[in-house]
């Protein structure tokens, strides 16, 4: 479905699925990646509990895809659904924190840090410390977090994933800065 | 499981459990309650704040005359309707949450919001006072709600408020230039008006009507009135009645 020149935009592809489950195949190729890592980021999932919660996110795709109005990106809408389904799950299921796994880029996209983590011994001590200081922060902060850092995602498709106004989501974003930098002062890491 | 497995997968079951896209009408039917929920809110509060309007602001000058800025304002402390402000900011405060529940509700700033509905219930209120619906609300609610008669008995105090020039209560029967009043704690009054009576454009004196009086006790039960105006209430059962009443002949 992705093949030629112009691939086929999300938009209408979500038009496809109304008509034959069959098109949802594009979409979970195009997605399933995106959506598998952001799960595993903000959350303490599996890879197999992870990818239960895509197959339910798929198919609640499939059957609100009449709720999907294009008023906003049609990615926003889906890492909704997917937040969502997260939320859920981590409620139901009462994970417990573990540590997540960031590589070296998305550490330094998410502190910002000075940290030479490739080679210094101490930058690789910093890494670990950094997962700890992540994973330990409230997912309501961890997930605004990662949604701006490591997702790229802007202000408005923020508000559009987590159904939030503006400035909660900024708020969001400075308090959980904020959190990190705290945990990281008592670590005696600089961020 | 690799990627394209996955999608055969989540098709499969798709199709298995026959699963159907929920039709588009059950999403807008979603939208819409909590758009008219919103606009029942806005309305039950643009009623009260209409009530807290009339106690606020619809007070003859000439009353001022009376009591003086001090006493007008002590008049209004002692018989806020602390009652009604509480329902209002209630209705208020469930819009606000209610608009943020529509499905585009997040994405308005939430002072913007805020904004609309003072806006929308100021509106509301206005037309609300305009048409005299308020006061007919006030009246119904002291006839039915034993609860809101105490409180308008408050806001219109009856015999001990004489001494200080008011008299308030039904209209038992209407004369030429007199009224029979029933003030709220039972004591029936003779209320004698003149042409120099500032009388409430708004005021019905008929038989059934609420209505409070400014003015000086001439006698024992003799109340002269220099200023008329009403309630708000009316004796429904008293309606009738007043065809068949001498006093008014």
């Amino acid at each position: 479905m992705e093949s030629g020149k112009n691939p086929m935009g999300d938009e209408e592809l979500a038009d496809l699925i109304k008509n034959s489950p069959e098109n949802l195949e594009g979409l979970i190729n195009r997605y399933w990646d995106r959506l598998f890592y952001f799960i595993k980021k903000v959350s303490y999932f599996g890879d197999e509990d992870a990818e239960d919660i895509l197959q339910n996110v798929f198919i609640k795709v499939y059957k609100n895809i009449n709720d999907f109005d294009s008023s906003m990106k049609f990615s926003s809408w889906i890492y909704r659904i997917t937040r969502n389904e997260v939320v859920d799950q981590i409620r139901k299921k009462q994970a417990r924190p573990q540590n997540i796994s960031y590589d070296a880029s998305e550490i330094l996209k998410l502190t910002g840090s000075e940290i030479n983590i490739e080679k210094d011994i101490q930058g690789k001590e910093a890494r670990a410390e950094i997962m700890k200081i992540i994973s330990g922060l409230p997912v309501k902060y961890r997930e605004a977090i990662i949604l701006k850092f490591l997702e790229e995602k802007s202000y408005d498709e923020m508000m559009d994933i987590l159904k939030k106004p503006k400035g909660t989501v900024a708020a969001l974003i400075n308090r959980g800065k904020k959190l990190m930098q705290k945990e990281a002062e008592k670590r005696n890491i600089t961020l | 499981m690799k990627k394209n497995d996955q999608a055969k997968k989540i098709i499969n079951k798709i199709s298995q459990e026959e699963i159907t896209p929920r039709p588009k009408w059950k999403f807008y039917a979603g939208n819409g309650f909590f758009w008219l929920l919103w606009a029942v809110l806005i309305f039950a509060g643009a009623v009260f704040g209409s009530l807290l309007f009339l106690n606020f602001f619809d007070f003859h000058p000439a009353l001022l005359n009376f009591i003086g800025a001090g006493g007008y304002l002590m008049f209004i402390l002692s018989n806020f309707p602390y009652f009604f402000l509480l329902f209002f900011l209630t209705f208020i405060v469930f819009g606000w949450m209610t608009i943020r529940k529509t499905k585009k509700g997040y994405r308005y700033n939430k002072f913007f919001v805020g904004a609309v509905i003072l806006i929308s219930v100021a509106l509301l209120a206005g037309l609300i006072h305009a048409f005299n619906f308020d006061r007919k609300f006030e009246g119904r609610l002291a006839h039915k709600i034993p609860l809101q008669k105490n409180f308008v008995e408050k806001k219109y105090p009856g015999n001990y408020s004489v001494e200080k020039g008011f008299l308030a209560g039904e209209i038992l029967l209407a004369g030429d230039k007199k009224l029979k009043l029933m003030s709220f704690n039972s004591r029936q009054w003779e209320v004698l008006y003149s042409e120099r009576t500032k009388i409430h454009p708004k005021v019905m004196l008929v038989e059934g009507e609420y209505i409070i009086t400014a003015g000086r006790k001439v006698d024992e039960n003799v109340f002269e009135a220099y200023l008329i105006r009403n309630t708000g209430g009316r004796a429904e059962a008293g309606k009738g009645r007043l065809k068949n009443s001498n006093w008014h002949r």
